[in-house]
């Protein structure tokens, strides 16, 4: 549960971090192009001002001289003059600034105007240093020429000027509409990257999380038939020895008054404690399985001598007897880091299975106990010459309460299905192949 | 002569049978088969002349229900009949058994009065013949 839950996180962590990046990167884009679209229409309504002003200074400097008598008109068509100069000159200085600070794409085709052949700007400043020489001509700080002089300087200068600055304003707005394109492509491949990026979210966020969820109700889905299945075998199996002595108990009152013989009721009372020893077996292997599902499992120093030993101990306390079998234990002596009691406990239940199942119609019963460590495997195989499994059995030796010898079985039908739960418990696997003579079980588990 | 097949493979049971049915059927003839394979084998050694095959459910190799398809396929008539004798009384095993033509009985263990005179009427209605 821990797991999925970081493994969910993690993605959804990672999933919204890149769809906020991509929404991030859009809003920068476009505050960018705002505040860009702002420059330029600054930029063209000035270039458009120039432009006017070019004209409307030789028409006021025409006033001026035209007002000459009445004196109050002539004040202020001079002052707006004067304005219009200062607004002139200050606008040259701005565009003059921007185009210099431009990229170079934008001041290779706006630079030339004003400086090149179009000589914007030193139009520009020699139709305003005229304009200004006619404006201190009037205020009398300088000496005043005559009107044709003024008149012509300044139409041979705004001539050209307007073709110039109609030049720098077509420039400017062309540069403007540029920009925008580029901004509008550029948006469009973030829009692309970004459907990208929501693409491989899909891939490999949010189909492996859909996957993983997915994978997780199956496997509650699976643990919840298991349990079912369990239950209904256990209350089955629980059932059947009480209902088998109640029955046996009910021959023998039956019989109470006849005059039975020692032989019958030693009988009736074998076939009842057998029933009990049964259901102790089966409690307690009940008890196990659950006791698998609920602990937590850890790793301790021991070997496989060790293991044996265990083993021995679990067998005893199960009353389990080898009698005339052989048992032949042929074990490493390394020492190793693994679950001991659970690995212990399904070598019990193997060996007490190859006992319980050995084949009487052979001259000599034998187990060989083997192991073998590779890398940071180990595994411990158990063969035997017993009844062995038929083939069409093979495949369900591991499920729960399947018993495959009703002539020799009294077993809860619970043990494969432990040594399984055990060893997957602990990250190994339990595997059956059949051998020459009998059974081979083979339980493999990590070591460190 | 009336003849019934229990199959069982619990011991205690089959021996709870036996003893049960020679007492209140003493004139039958009982034959055992310990799971549904076996007893598929004695019913066709036998050319299937039982009246009653008296089956349990959990049985290892084949058990009861896998038995009851087998015989459907390979038998027709209206004899033998079969009446469940198990100790299960889940609803879904009593279903499942129930749905053979079969089946006339379905008997929770263990084998006490009651179930003993279930088995007698199925037996009566076969026609046999037993004291009263």
């Amino acid at each position: 549960m821990k797991n999925i839950k970081r493994f969910l996180t993690a993605r959804y962590l990672i999933g919204l971090t890149l769809i906020a990046a991509t929404l991030l990167a859009t809003h920068f884009m476009q505050s960018l192009n705002l505040e860009d679209q702002k420059i330029y229409s600054t930029i063209i309504n000035m270039s458009g001002t120039q432009r006017m002003l070019s004209q409307r200074i030789p028409k006021l400097i025409f006033e001026v001289e035209d007002k000459a008598s009445d004196p109050e008109k002539k004040e202020k068509a001079l002052m707006d003059l004067q304005s219009s100069i200062t607004v002139m000159r200050s606008n040259h200085e701005v565009l003059l600034n921007y185009v210099k600070n431009m990229d170079v794409m934008a001041s290779q085709t706006i630079l030339p105007l004003y400086f090149g052949r179009n000589r914007v700007d030193k139009k520009t400043r020699g139709f305003l240093s005229r304009a200004e020489s006619f404006v201190r001509a009037q205020t009398g700080s300088e000496a005043y020429l005559n009107k044709e002089t003024y008149l012509n300087y300044l139409v041979y200068f705004s001539d050209g000027l307007l073709v110039g600055l109609t030049k720098v304003v077509n420039a400017f707005e062309d540069h403007a509409v540029q920009a925008k394109q580029a901004y509008l492509s550029t948006e469009k491949l973030l829009l692309l990257l970004s459907f990208f990026i929501l693409f491989l979210e899909v891939i490999f966020i949010f189909r492996p999380m859909v996957n993983q969820v997915v994978e997780g109700m199956e496997g509650f889905d699976k643990k919840n038939k298991e349990l079912l299945e369990f239950t209904y075998r256990i209350s089955h199996d629980l059932k059947s020895p009480i209902s088998s002595s109640i029955g046996v108990i009910g021959i023998m009152k039956d019989e109470m008054d006849s005059d039975w013989d020692k032989d019958e009721i030693t009988h009736c009372t074998g076939l009842i404690e057998s029933n009990m020893i049964r259901l102790k077996k089966l409690i307690e292997d009940i008890l196990n399985v659950t006791k698998v599902s609920n602990t937590e499992v850890k790793k301790e120093l021991t070997s496989l001598d060790d293991i044996k030993a265990n083993c021995e101990t679990l067998m005893s306390a199960q009353d389990v007897k080898g009698g005339d079998i052989d048992i032949m234990w042929n074990l490493g002596e390394q020492k190793f880091f693994a679950e001991k009691f659970y690995i212990a406990q399904s070598l019990e239940n193997l060996l007490s299975n190859a006992i319980k199942y050995s084949d009487l119609s052979k001259d000599k019963s034998w187990i060989k106990v083997s192991s073998k460590i590779d890398k940071n495997i180990c595994t411990i195989s158990v063969e035997d010459n017993g009844l062995g499994i038929s083939e069409k059995h093979q495949k369900d030796i591991f499920k729960m309460f399947n018993r495959f010898h009703p002539k020799v079985s009294e077993g809860s039908g619970l043990g494969l299905y432990l040594v399984k739960k055990n060893i997957e418990a602990v990250g190994g696997q339990v595997q059956y192949s059949p051998a020459k003579d009998g059974s081979n079980f083979e339980i493999s588990f990590p070591i460190k | 002569m009336t003849k019934i097949l229990i199959v069982e493979d619990d011991i205690t049971d089959t021996y709870v049978a036996k003893k049960a049915l020679k007492k209140h059927f003493p004139e039958v003839e009982l034959h055992f088969a310990t799971n549904g394979s076996e007893a598929i084998e004695v019913l066709k050694e036998q050319n299937f002349g039982f009246h009653v095959v008296l089956l349990d459910i959990n049985m290892p190799l084949m058990n009861g229900h896998e038995f009851l398809q087998e015989f459907k396929a390979i038998h027709n008539n209206e004899v033998p009949v079969v009446v469940m004798l198990t100790s299960s009384n889940q609803e879904q095993d009593k279903q499942k058994a129930n749905a053979y033509e079969a089946v006339k009985g379905f008997l929770v263990k263990p084998l006490g009065q009651d179930n003993i005179a279930q088995l007698r009427k199925v037996l009566l209605s076969l026609g046999a013949k037993l004291p009263e």
